[in-house]
Parts: C-alpha cells; sequence; structure tokens
C-alpha cells in the first residue's frame, strides 16, 4: 500500500474513532504511524472533519418536531385514545349547509305519482304507460345531465380518472343521502374507524390540518373502488374534505404532498397529491386556492 | 417510554440533519423524517435484525428523498406556492454557533448529489463507510471514492469562499503547516 492508497481509505475514518476496530483501516492506519507525512496529514484530516461534524451536530431542530413525529405514529398505529366528544356545531353547520339536488322534489313527485295504488279506478293502457314512461325518461335525463361529462363509460376494474373521483364525490356530498359513518373531532378516532373498515388511511396530513379539528369520516365508493373521506372543521367556519384512495386505484400522475396540484370543479378548490400507496384529495367548497395552500 | 418512542428519540435529530442537508429545506426535512417513521410503523415489524433499525430508517429516509424528488422532477412547483427555503432558525444569543452549522449546510449544498448523501452520511457520524454503502445501495468501493472526492471537492468550496468558512474549523494549508513546524 503507497500513501495514495492510505489517504484514500483514511479518508473515510469518521473522526470520532468509531472505526478504529475495524480491520479495513489497519494498514493504512499502521502506514499513517510510521510515515511522519502521512501522519501529519491525518491528524490534519480529522481535526478537520471533526470541525465539520460538530457544526453540523449544531444544527437546531424545528421545536415540535419529535412531538409531532410521535403524534404521526399513534396515529398511525391507532393508539390515540378514543375521545368523548359528541357532534359539535362544526358538524350541524356543515351539515345545515348541504343542499338537495335541485330536480329531487319534481324526481320524489313523478316517483309518487309512479307507485300504484290499493283503490285507483281503471284507466286506459296509455295511461298506464305514460307515467312509467316519463318517469324512466326524466330518470335517464338526469343521468345524461349529471354524467354529461364522462364521455365513455369507465370499465369496472379500470382506475378511475382523478375528475371522476372529485366530482363522484361532490355528487355524493351533495346528495341528501349523505352521511357520515362516524362524527368524532378527534383525528385518531376517526383514523382507527377507517382502519378499522381496511380504508386507506393517511400517513401524515397537511401542516393546517394537523391542529383542526375532525368532523366525521365514512367510505368513499365511486365506480366500485373504495375510499376514504375524512371532514375537517376550518377554521374560517368552513369544512375542508380530504379524500384518500388506493394508488392502484386512481390513475394519473400526482405531484408530492409540499406541492400539490391545484384545480377547479365548479365552485370547489381542490388539491391532489399522492405517494407510492395513496393519492389524495382536498377539496374546499367556495374557498380559493391560497387559502387551500396554506394548508400545506 | 414505549418501542417507538425510544426510536424516535434515538435517530430523529440524526434523521433530520440528514434530510436538511439533502433538501436544504427544514419544512422537507421535518417531513421526510415524519414520513419515514410512520412507513416504520406500517413496515418496521418486517425487519427481522432490529439492530439494523437505524439503518434501515436512513435507507428509508434516503429513499422517500429519491421519490420524492423524481415526483418533483414530474411536476415543478406552482407559482401558488410562495414558500421559500426556511433559513434554519436559530437563537438569537447562539448566532455565531449556528452560522456555523449553516455554513456546513451550505456547503454541504455546493456538492453535487452525487457526493452530497455520502458526505453528509459521513459527518453525522452515525455509520461507517459498510453502513453508508447499504444505505445509498452502491458498493462499498464507490462510498470510499465518493468520500474521498467528495471531502475534497468540500475544501475547495471552502477555499473558494474563505470569509465565510464555519468560524470553527481551521483550513490548513500544507504551506502554513510547513510554517508552523519551522
Amino acid at each position: 500500500m503507497d500513501k495514495e492508497q492510505a489517504r484514500f481509505i483514511l479518508r473515510s475514518y469518521r473522526p470520532d474513532g468509531s472505526d478504529g476496530s475495524d480491520p479495513g483501516f489497519a494498514e493504512a492506519l499502521k502506514l499513517a504511524h510510521e510515515d511522519v507525512e502521512l501522519g501529519r496529514w491525518l491528524a490534519n484530516e480529522r481535526t478537520f472533519d471533526a470541525a465539520f461534524a460538530a457544526a453540523l451536530a449544531e444544527v437546531k431542530l424545528p421545536v415540535a418536531l419529535c412531538k409531532n413525529i410521535l403524534t404521526g405514529l399513534a396515529i398511525e398505529r391507532g393508539d390515540i385514545p378514543q375521545a368523548t366528544d359528541r357532534l359539535d356545531a362544526a358538524m350541524i353547520g356543515a351539515l345545515a349547509a348541504i343542499q338537495p339536488l335541485p330536480s329531487l322534489r319534481s324526481e320524489i313527485l313523478a316517483a309518487m305519482k309512479s307507485t300504484p295504488r290499493a283503490s285507483r279506478p281503471q284507466v286506459f293502457f296509455w295511461r298506464h304507460a305514460a307515467i312509467p314512461l316519463a318517469a324512466v325518461a326524466g330518470i335517464a335525463l338526469a343521468f345524461a345531465i349529471t354524467r354529461g361529462h364522462e364521455t365513455q363509460p369507465l370499465a369496472k376494474d379500470a382506475p378511475l380518472p382523478m375528475d371522476v373521483v372529485e366530482t363522484g364525490f361532490i355528487r355524493e356530498f351533495e346528495s341528501p343521502r349523505f352521511t357520515l359513518d362516524e362524527k368524532r373531532e378527534d383525528h385518531g378516532v376517526l383514523i382507527t374507524h377507517l382502519k378499522e373498515h381496511r380504508l386507506p388511511c393517511p400517513c401524515c396530513l397537511p401542516r393546517g390540518l394537523v391542529n383542526v379539528k375532525g368532523i366525521g369520516c365514512r367510505e368513499l365508493v365511486i365506480n366500485g373502488k373504495s375510499g376514504s373521506l375524512i371532514c375537517f372543521a376550518a377554521q374560517d367556519g368552513g369544512v375542508i374534505h380530504l379524500i384518500i384512495f388506493r394508488r392502484e386505484d386512481v390513475r394519473g400522475e400526482l405531484p408530492q404532498r409540499q406541492s400539490p396540484a391545484y384545480s377547479q370543479c365548479g365552485n370547489w378548490t381542490v388539491a391532489r397529491w399522492g405517494d407510492d400507496e395513496r393519492v389524495f384529495f382536498l377539496l374546499g367548497k367556495d374557498t380559493n386556492m391560497a387559502k387551500l395552500a396554506a394548508l400545506f | 417510554m414505549s418501542e417507538f418512542a425510544e426510536l424516535v428519540d434515538a435517530h430523529y435529530q440524526a434523521l433530520f440533519r440528514f434530510g436538511l442537508s439533502l433538501t436544504r429545506d427544514t419544512d422537507q426535512a421535518a417531513d421526510l423524517v415524519q414520513e419515514t417513521f410512520c412507513i416504520w410503523a406500517a413496515k418496521g415489524d418486517q425487519l427481522r435484525d432490529r439492530s439494523k433499525a437505524k439503518t434501515w430508517l436512513f435507507t428509508t429516509l434516503h429513499r422517500e428523498f429519491l421519490g420524492q424528488r423524481r415526483r418533483a422532477e414530474r411536476f415543478p412547483e406552482q407559482e401558488l406556492d410562495e414558500k421559500t427555503a426556511v433559513a434554519v432558525s436559530a437563537p438569537q444569543d447562539d448566532a455565531d454557533r449556528q452560522m456555523d452549522a449553516q455554513r456546513a449546510l451550505e456547503l454541504l449544498g455546493l456538492l453535487d448529489e452525487t457526493y452530497r448523501a455520502p458526505v453528509s452520511l459521513f459527518y453525522l457520524q452515525q455509520h461507517s463507510y459498510k453502513e453508508i454503502a447499504e444505505i445509498l445501495d452502491i458498493p462499498i468501493g464507490t462510498v470510499m471514492s465518493r468520500l474521498s472526492r467528495g471531502k475534497e471537492l468540500l475544501r475547495r468550496q471552502m477555499t473558494a469562499a474563505p470569509s465565510s468558512v464555519p468560524k470553527n474549523i481551521l483550513h490548513l494549508e500544507p504551506e502554513a503547516l510547513r510554517h508552523h513546524h519551522g
């Protein structure tokens, strides 16, 4: 071994001496012990390395980092004790804000008319046929209106386009049938509920959602794919909805959480991001992109 | 104290510093650390040799970083996000010492990424060159080569900007040594 080879090896020798027992350094160290110039070089190298390592060790850590990690782990493991809080004002407000479809009333009336009555007087054939035909036509029209943006039907096993997830949620949310399966403020309780039902869960929440109260959660089924929905009470009194689907169930590229992609869907603002296992959609109604972006 | 809390306490600081040297952004580094531990919570049980937990965590953080960077390249940051890299925070009375840490990070940040990860891991002193090879999934000889070259580049960067060299680092040139030793 010559001195240049020894230098090459000793550059990997940690300054705190923790590699002292590694036989890979033995010959190079022996040479440095015997050769004055090499020994001086090693001393200089270790002084520099020790000083640089000390400088790096002085990097301050974010104050709440450890606490946040432990909270995230507790959520991931479902260790957070179940809270006893009941439905709060935010939940009441959120549900009260739900608007039924404008066509709902007429659809109900049409359906009622089509329901046969026991003591109905005898009518002509065309009158028997007219009402069901009108109902069928009405349903077909409503279907065509609500599904108008979809030019092609989706195969049952095909991954969902992202806009289908968003519009699917909005349609479900604005439906009068919309309910939540679990209504709690505590994020841990909501995550546990989703996990117990084998639904996709967030590993980490966007920074701005960590300390806001939850409203509730539920399974969200869109075209046969099961995802999760978690609703949060935003600090401005609105509601923020987080949708999570498994990666394989949604198609399309997504950015990482630190720089989500934003879009508008009617009067809803959407932020999308994903990782290797899940895709996320954060939606707010009548909100703007800046407000949504402030959550990240 | 739970096993998780012990694991977090033992490694989160070094993981954060490694993440910070890779990303040069405190928020991204904190996210990386958090995600690393979340992945541990979900998949850590699969690790049979618990003594490998530290290497596993650093490997996972590095992979997460590479994955995030790949995604970031496909989706460049939008104008909407005005967040800029956050300087490492420091108490006022500790400004001088923190400047050293800041400068150390700056110098690491000037290195090409090929060298930045192994050199950062080396200076964190948590891992031997063999473990660094395992974390970065590269041969041992390549680690030694990158450490040798990376450290040389680091010194060149310091020479290029001597006025802002960390104050606790003495830059000893051969000429100065000869003079000092007569």
